[in-house]
């Protein structure tokens, strides 16, 4: 009887300390996005009464080429972002691991501090390294590689590969991150072991190392896909959608459609298809990466 | 692992490290001497160092480019959002993990699948709830009020994480001893908190800081109020090719942020490494 007491009372607590979080994430959340979805299905200028037109709006979404290019731009983008984010991150991370903890921790920071740059700061960043007069070009005709200067993110063929290398080298140093903590909380018996067994650095790399911390993989890869499809930022700051539109991403579509043409249930539409997309990576991504799991 | 140090296998990675390294911090390095270079030194040569300081590049960035009101903008907006976000994210999460709430479990997935959509997929309604909520005319908390809805969900998982390797006992042995939950969260779990909340206070706050497009939104507007992020575009837009008072700009941004870094580094290393982030 106490005891029941005593949970009844804990139980209570547990939903007044819950209680904020929840107001919070409900209304400036759950509520949009649920209203989002719902919004797709109807027509809406603002001002106009809401009406339901069924799957016009995704009719128009996929009709549209103008609409329907930004999608493909966005996943180019995002594709390219993943990949050298993950890359760049797992090889600095196992590279790192054969040094000493000193120079790890050098390394370290110096590989994750773009990380937490904002993207505009990053964007702008690289802007002045990429523009045709600027450090890129500079460095390589220094070298005496004149045939390989571009303007870099003017050239409609480069720019979006470009600003997909952009994101990623921002992003790779979180990749770095968790593959360290990971690797680092591995038991040390088991490279004796494989060291016994004569196994070089990268066959232990890919034996043990690889497999083991694959459910950190997994999650990185997953929320790699899914924040490179967020390109707002890295391309309003370094192209603005241009050279031409060859950069205009999906979420520079969504606030066109929205906010300049009023047209808030084709946006909505597109920012569905656009969450429904990105979801299609993550989890194509994470039955490349299926298998057994290993305790250790 | 104990592998040979000096090895030649061990050099090579070294070297290439090293040059990896020198790319991703050049271009700091040469913002930095940069911003000290008026335009025509920087056409003369862009190798060279500058020729004498001009320090009003900075002074000129800070207050004629606003660089100075755009970042106290800023930092106004990250300190009270983060500082909500944690304190109710502390609360939720250390119920949904210790206090017997039925189907916390599922509440967790469920914040997950929540916190990995884009922001794109919402701002639409979202807008028209800041507007009718009367937001929009209330300087600052157009935008603080949603970055603390859109935080939460992460920050609630990573905090959770963490309370679940904190020992039953410890937290049970305190009520026996009389301590309400209260007293218990803040003598007994708070001091344990350290190195969990700076790996939150670190995501939180680069995406605070750094966040653009829902800020260009409810401030379209506005003259008033802007953060650094749409700061620094605006003011790209007014001086594109002065590039001394442009890198200032970044140097002035970046600076802080690598002197904040290296002070929570430890802590933040320590928070991810304590299974606060696992698939």
């Amino acid at each position: 009887m106490k005891q029941k007491k005593v949970q009844g009372y804990q139980r209570l607590t547990g939903y007044l300390f819950m209680a904020p979080a929840a107001v919070m994430i409900i209304v400036f959340m759950i509520v949009p996005l649920l209203w989002n979805v719902a919004l797709s299905f109807c027509s809406w200028n603002g001002n106009s009464s809401v009406e339901f037109v069924g799957i016009t709006n995704y009719l128009s979404v996929f009709s549209e080429a103008t609409t329907l290019v930004t999608l493909k731009r966005s996943v180019i983008l995002a594709l390219t972002a993943t990949s050298v984010s993950m890359l760049l991150g797992m090889l600095y991370a196992f590279l790192l691991y054969r040094l000493r903890k000193k120079e790890q921790s050098f390394f370290r920071f110096v590989f994750f501090s773009p990380a937490m740059l904002p993207m505009t700061v990053t964007g702008l960043l690289f802007v002045f390294v990429l523009s045709s007069n600027g450090l890129l070009n500079a460095l390589l005709s220094l070298l005496g590689l004149e045939s390989l200067q571009h303007a870099w993110l003017a050239d409609p063929n480069l720019a979006l590969w470009v600003l997909g290398i952009v994101q990623g080298w921002k992003g790779c140093g979180v990749t770095m991150m968790l593959c360290t903590t990971a690797i680092l909380s591995l038991p040390d018996s088991l490279y004796e072991c494989a060291r016994l067994e004569g196994a070089n650095y990268w066959q232990q790399v890919r034996i043990i190392m690889l497999p083991l911390i694959k459910p950190t993989l997994k999650l990185q890869l997953s929320m790699t896909v899914m924040s490179s499809f967020k390109s707002y930022d890295i391309v309003y700051a370094m192209t603005k959608g241009g050279p031409g539109e060859f950069t205009y991403t999906a979420p520079m579509k969504i606030i066109q459609l929205g906010f300049t043409f009023n047209e808030y249930g084709t946006a909505a539409a597109l920012g569905t298809v656009l969450v429904l997309l990105a979801s299609f990576f993550v989890i194509a991504a994470r039955f490349a990466l299926r298998g057994e799991t290993y305790e250790y | 692992m104990n592998t040979k140090k000096g090895s030649a296998s061990v050099w090579i990675i070294r070297v290439f490290l090293i040059v990896m390294a020198v790319f991703s911090i050049f271009p700091l390095i040469f913002a930095f001497y940069t911003s000290f270079k008026n335009n025509q030194e920087f056409y003369q040569s862009i190798w060279a160092l500058p020729e004498t300081l001009h320090f009003e590049n900075y002074s000129n960035a800070f207050v004629v480019g606003k660089v100075g009101e755009y970042a106290l903008n800023s930092i106004f907006i990250a300190v009270v959002s983060l500082s909500v976000t944690i304190v109710f994210a502390v609360l939720a999460a250390y119920a949904l993990s210790r206090l017997k709430i039925p189907g916390a479990e599922l509440i967790l997935v469920l914040l997950i699948l929540i916190q990995v959509l884009p922001t794109e997929s919402l701002i639409i309604p979202e807008y028209m709830i800041v507007s009718r909520l009367g937001l929009l005319n209330v300087k600052y908390a157009a935008m603080i009020f949603p970055y603390i809805g859109w935080m939460l969900p992460g920050t609630i998982i990573i905090l959770s994480n963490f309370f679940k390797t904190i020992p039953v006992e410890l937290i049970e042995s305190a009520r026996i001893d009389g301590a309400t939950e209260m007293t218990t969260m803040r003598k007994i779990i708070v001091p344990l908190m350290k190195a969990p909340v700076a790996t939150c206070l670190v995501f939180d706050f680069c995406f605070v800081w750094g966040e653009l497009m829902w800020a260009q939104l409810t401030t379209l507007s506005r003259t008033d109020g802007l953060p650094l992020s749409i700061g620094l575009l605006n003011f790209k837009g007014m001086y594109s090719t002065e590039w001394g008072q442009l890198t200032a700009a970044i140097c002035m941004i970046i600076i802080p942020m690598y002197v904040l870094f290296i002070f929570t580094q430890k802590y933040f290393i320590a928070g991810l490494t304590a299974g606060g982030v696992k698939g």
